[in-house]
């Protein structure tokens, strides 16, 4: 069906109400928007049944262009002075518009710009540096797969660069920084975005997962709290009031993802997902879980590496005859797995029980082998 | 930006307007590739603007009064002065610009998270629409604390490095602990890019010792002499004084696939063919990573191409007895556990 030649798009019922409101000096009643704009006016000038039709779509728009970002304010100072019985509403440019990004250069402060000031929209003066920063984060998190905000990061990007020609975005080819994903990217996307929205509106979320630990599917229902890509692949970090404790859930395990419009849940305070940054195999399991202190020996030169990389806590370093490191350990199997895999250059000292389950390990790859 | 409704619209038209309105204009291609969307979804939005207009008495345009060229790619747009700029950010794309401040500071020192935690809160006050409407939901900043932004030491100061030398066209040194080796070697290297996958960091470069430094060899995109390091195997790294020029056209994604750091890159490795049975016990966590052949007893077979002797030994014995490579590579488990 084409539409009514009559009547303006949605888009354009929007955007005559931005432009109507932008800008101007003093608030107006919805009645004068309401008489004035064409989308409106039609109905507002015939009878009641009509006025409270357009009424309503004026509402309907005022709402969706506060969901969009657009500060349209509602001042009803008036009324609560006694001075009238309807509100106001306005855009101040100020609020709305982007401030023109200057840059300094150079310690002296010399600013270049072509924009000129503009009546009503501020100026933002940022360091070559600071910009540079900012473009470079931002190119940063496009560039990563999947990112479910890359469309509002390419938008922010566009904006704090639109008054600096000479600074491109990011070339499509050839970066510096590239992020090869262990997973199909397009696959992840609709969980992606659904669980930011969870995150960010304080949705349950509910979906079907394949635990692989259990072999097993299921329904599950939690309160998202972050999402972490680790270990190029994406993990869903929620509170699951199931059973009573925060999960990682990997976005590319979860299927027929969709969220509860109807409840909110509330997150706890000052949240933070640094706990769960960085965190080996070995040391995962539950708060309460008991630890076991497990002592290894690297030779040298993986001594080395074990230092630079902060695998355990060192002991004693003999130099070129190796260090003794301990582990803090919750799940003993990946970590035999792992002091397994470098063949040798590593091995269990200690507790006894664990240093014989470890060369009983090897002798069984020994023994499949021979 | 994609989408058909009218709020992602909207926000086309309020970037497209300012940019449309800059001196000289811009071109609906142009436009598109900005946007990530098609001409034809610009297109149809600067219809949009031109059908307002239609809807419009005379002396009711409001703030907003376009006039312009509107055939052809050229797209020139004479807006009010307010509306040659795009609109502040929105709270979604301040979340994006806090994320990737925060992921910069991760990947890299400088400036300090603390500085960078100040120029967020700047950026957030300044450049973005205010509060939420919702005043139940928290402010991005509150959402996304930046104070545990601390970077993983390590392997921040060697990404730090190998990016400014990438910056400045520098070439780097650094000693190389390769796998299964006892010996830390001296290397150096025009680094081109910082790889991240299967949970690991790689610097990616040139050897310029395999192409004798030459400088016909600069420029050259083949996988000829190009190398890969681990950054968590890299003990030191320098910026080198010696310069070297980024081939343009070079572009890493060409060599690199199915989320592995794997060319043909070291001529010490012949590319092998190992197979290697999983049993039944981890075959589905195998399933998920490779392209498997089943097999009857419920485990599954995979054949992989190896450049790595290593890469394939360190493999099998992270299973601890359930996976068994066949071929070469059972002879190369053997010798690995021989003497251990």
């Amino acid at each position: 069906m084409s539409p009514n030649p009559r009547t303006p798009s949605k888009t354009a019922r929007l955007l005559n109400l931005v432009s109507f409101l932008a800008g101007r000096r003093y608030p107006v009643t919805g009645e004068e928007i309401l008489s004035k704009l064409p989308s409106y006016r039609e109905g507002w000038v015939q009878g009641d049944s009509k006025r409270k039709s357009a009424q309503r779509k004026f509402e309907r728009d005022k709402e969706e262009l506060l969901m969009l970002g657009v500060p349209l304010r509602v001042d009803d100072s008036r009324i609560r002075a006694g001075l009238g019985e309807h509100a106001h509403y306005r855009i101040e440019d100020g609020d709305l518009f982007l401030p023109v990004i200057r840059l300094l250069e150079g310690d002296e402060g010399e600013r270049s710009s072509r924009q000129a000031t503009l009546p009503g929209v501020g100026v933002v003066t940022l360091t070559a540096d600071e910009l540079s920063v900012a473009v470079d984060g931002l190119s940063q998190v496009v560039g990563l797969p999947s990112f479910p905000l890359r469309s509002q990061a390419r938008s922010a990007l566009r904006k704090l660069t639109f008054d600096q020609p000479l600074t491109q975005p990011p070339e499509e080819s050839g970066p510096r920084i590239l992020h090869l994903p262990g997973f199909d990217p397009f696959a992840v996307q609709g969980v992606l975005e659904l669980a930011t929205r969870g995150v960010l509106e304080r949705r349950v979320l509910h979906f079907r997962y394949y635990s692989i630990g259990r072999d097993s599917e299921g329904l599950r229902s939690v309160h998202p709290r972050g999402l972490l890509y680790q270990g190029s692949r994406w993990y869903v970090v929620a509170w699951e009031p199931a059973s009573e404790g925060e999960r990682l859930f990997r976005a590319d395990r979860i299927e027929e993802a969709e969220l509860d419009e109807t409840e909110r849940f509330t997150p706890p305070e000052e949240y933070s997902m640094g706990h769960l940054k960085d965190r080996d195999a070995w040391e995962l399991g539950e708060e309460d879980d008991p630890q076991t202190e497990v002592r290894v020996h690297f030779r040298w030169p993986l001594s080395l590496l074990a230092r630079r990389n902060g695998w355990g806590e060192e002991l004693r370093d003999d130099g070129e005859r190796g260090a003794e490191r301990v582990f803090r350990v919750r799940s003993s199997g990946p970590l035999l797995r792992w002091v397994l895999s470098h063949a040798g250059e590593v091995w269990i000292v200690g507790p006894e029980g664990l240093a014989e389950e470890f060369e009983e390990l090897r002798d069984r790859v020994r023994a499949v082998h021979s | 930006m994609k989408g058909k409704t009218a709020a992602a619209q909207l926000r086309r038209l309020l970037y497209i307007i300012p940019a449309a309105g800059r001196e000289g204009g811009t071109s609906y291609s142009e436009l598109a590739e900005e946007l990530g969307v098609d001409v034809a979804t610009i297109d149809r939005d600067v219809r949009v603007l031109a059908e307002r207009e239609a809807h419009l008495r005379a002396g009711e345009l409001g703030l907003l009064q376009i006039q312009g060229d509107l055939t052809g790619d050229h797209l020139a747009i004479d807006a009010p002065a307010a509306f040659s700029r795009p609109p502040r950010l929105n709270r979604e794309e301040l979340l994006a610009l806090l994320l990737g401040l925060r992921s910069r500071t991760l990947l890299r020192r400088h400036p300090a998270p603390r500085q960078v935690e100040a120029l967020a809160r700047r950026l957030e006050e300044e450049l973005s629409m205010g509060p939420s409407p919702d005043e139940s939901e928290p402010e991005p900043s509150q959402a996304l604390p930046l104070e545990d932004a601390s970077p993983p030491l390590t392997d921040a100061v060697v990404r730090d490095r190998a990016l400014d030398a990438m910056e400045m066209e520098r070439q780097v040194t650094f000693r190389y602990l390769k796998p299964g080796k006892r010996e830390v070697e001296d290397r150096r290297l025009h680094p081109f890019t910082v790889v991240h996958a299967e949970g690991a960091w790689y610097l990616l470069g040139r050897d310029p010792g395999v192409m004798g430094g030459a400088p016909e060899s600069d420029g050259d995109s083949s996988v000829e002499g190009l190398r890969a390091f681990r950054l968590d195997r890299i003990l030191d790294l320098e910026v080198a004084e010696e310069g070297f020029r980024r081939p343009p056209e070079f572009d890493a994604r060409s060599i690199l696939g199915e989320g592995r750091v794997f060319f043909r890159g070291d001529p010490e490795e012949e590319l092998t063919s190992v197979p290697v049975r999983y049993s039944p016990r981890i075959a589905r966590w195998i399933r998920e990573r490779f392209d498997c052949e089943e097999l009857e007893d419920g485990g599954v077979r995979v054949v992989h191409r190896v450049a790595s002797r290593d890469w394939l030994v360190r493999h099998v014995l992270q299973y601890a007895g359930e996976a068994v490579a066949g071929g070469v590579g059972a002879r190369w488990v053997r010798e690995a556990l021989e003497g251990w």
